[in-house]
């Protein structure tokens, strides 16, 4: 006769080390998870970022923001992601500075919650709408972009957000709004830079209709998982992936719905330096500065060579049809 | 006091130590990577920097000699001189090897 005591048969393990049945259940969730998360930004990039997260005392936990793979066209680059580190300190936020150090140092000032963004012009019911509704309007989706600075250097980063086409749907443009306006805020309390008088505050952005519903043209919430840090453009921002970073507006407040194309700060500051369309294009240079290479932060050592700069930062095949027949140096 | 101390031989020495600190400092931040995220950048914009910073200071020698009635002054106006010149060296060295990989035409077309 068999008598099972403690001492034989299988080992008991601690209580301690049996799996949670919540969590056992959820073992296919979590599997999809890791390897979402590895496929979209590449372990190395996450573990910088953990490293970052755990060392630096800068580091702020964010909300994070769900969101799942885009299936847009061009929209998943497999390049090596950024740092989050890099991507979040060395940037160009005028309102806080003029230094690529200063955002990170000085837009914690700024006022992310509570948000609006206006909507007026050619549109059925110009409204202001909460934050909070605006991003219900469409599926948050992962997108990994190229980020051209018209500097000349260059990230990839990894945004979450949706179409802008899915915003100008909701809100249903009159037939003669040929543009878009993008209003960014301009709070002299909260944004030290606003001092400066090199920009005609607030900055002012703009999209040709076809530009701006372009499926690739991102309403932006977040960036590496979770909503974005104040010195990207907290709560809202623009991403634009074929055009020069600054065509990118930050911390939106309002959008207008316009006949007329809108003159953009830049354009305005510097007409000579910097046109309306301001596409990704190593063929048309800078006044003062090459365009046609690029450095890629955080990629290679001080004698490495820097990367070509690609037409349209690399999204040709998905932009090209809307410029066709333009005159691209002289719409720059 | 100021007088016999600005005409030691020695305090010639410890200025151009003193001025080549910045250089040092670029240096030892190539190595312990302290030159943030885009180190070429940071390199040409601060050896542009201290070209005029010691430009600066160099230019107002011959001023500060006059209004203050000190000649021995004149004795740190060529060290002064030439360590603008090692600045500016170092400027467009950086330039040329980590921003234009030194493509001489490519050089010539930027400037």
């Amino acid at each position: 006769m068999l008598i099972r005591t403690q001492q034989d048969g299988f080992i008991h393990p601690l209580s301690s080390e049996i799996t949670e049945q919540a969590a056992y259940a959820n073992r296919r969730q979590l599997l999809r998870q890791w390897s979402a998360g590895a496929a979209a930004l590449g372990m190395g990039s996450w573990a910088q970022r953990e490293a970052f997260a755990q060392g630096g005392a800068a580091a702020v936990k964010l909300a994070a923001l769900p969101a799942t793979q885009s299936s847009v066209q061009g929209a998943m680059t497999v390049e090596k992601a950024t740092s989050y580190k890099d991507a979040t300190t060395y940037n160009n936020f005028y309102e806080f500075g003029v230094d690529k150090s200063d955002p990170a140092r000085n837009a914690h000032t700024l006022k992310a919650a509570p948000w609006t963004i206006e909507v007026e012009g050619l549109v059925k019911k110009p409204t202001r709408f909460n934050l909070e509704d605006v991003m219900k309007w469409g599926a948050m989706q992962e997108r990994i972009y190229r980020m051209r600075c018209v500097e000349g250097w260059s990230m990839v980063i990894p945004w979450i957000g949706y179409s802008l086409s899915d915003l100008i749907k909701r809100v249903e443009p009159l037939p003669g709004a040929k543009y878009l306006e993008f209003v960014t805020q301009a709070d002299p309390q909260t944004m030290p830079g606003l001092r400066g008088g090199y920009i005609d505050w607030p900055y002012l952005e703009g999209l040709r209709m076809d530009e701006a519903m372009h499926p690739l043209s991102l309403l932006t919430f977040g960036m590496y998982g979770e909503v974005l840090p104040k010195q990207n453009g907290a709560p809202v921002r623009l991403v634009v992936p074929w055009k020069y970073g600054f065509k990118s507006g930050k911390s939106i407040v309002k959008i207008r719905f316009v006949e007329k194309q809108p003159v953009i700060s830049w354009a305005k500051s510097a007409p000579q330096e910097y046109g309306f369309y301001s596409n990704v294009n190593p063929t048309v240079d800078h006044p003062r500065w090459s365009q046609a290479s690029e450095r890629r932060i955080g990629e290679g050592g001080l004698l490495d060579k820097k990367r070509k700069t690609l037409m349209f930062n690399g999204y040709e095949a998905q932009v090209a049809s809307l410029y066709t027949g333009m005159d691209l140096a002289k719409n720059f | 006091m100021l007088r016999q101390v600005l005409r030691k031989p020695l305090t010639k020495f410890g200025l151009v130590l003193v001025c080549l600190m910045p250089f040092a400092w670029l240096c030892s931040g190539i190595f312990l990577d302290g030159l943030g995220p885009n180190p070429a950048e940071y390199l040409i914009r601060s050896t542009g920097d201290w070209t005029l910073r010691f430009l600066c200071i160099t230019l107002l020698v011959t001023p500060l000699r006059v209004v203050f009635n000190m000649p021995e002054l004149l004795r740190f106006r060529r060290n002064l001189g030439v360590l603008t010149f090692f600045y500016a060296l170092m400027h467009a060295l950086c330039y040329s090897v980590f921003d234009m990989g030194l493509a001489w035409d490519e050089i010539v077309v930027d400037m």
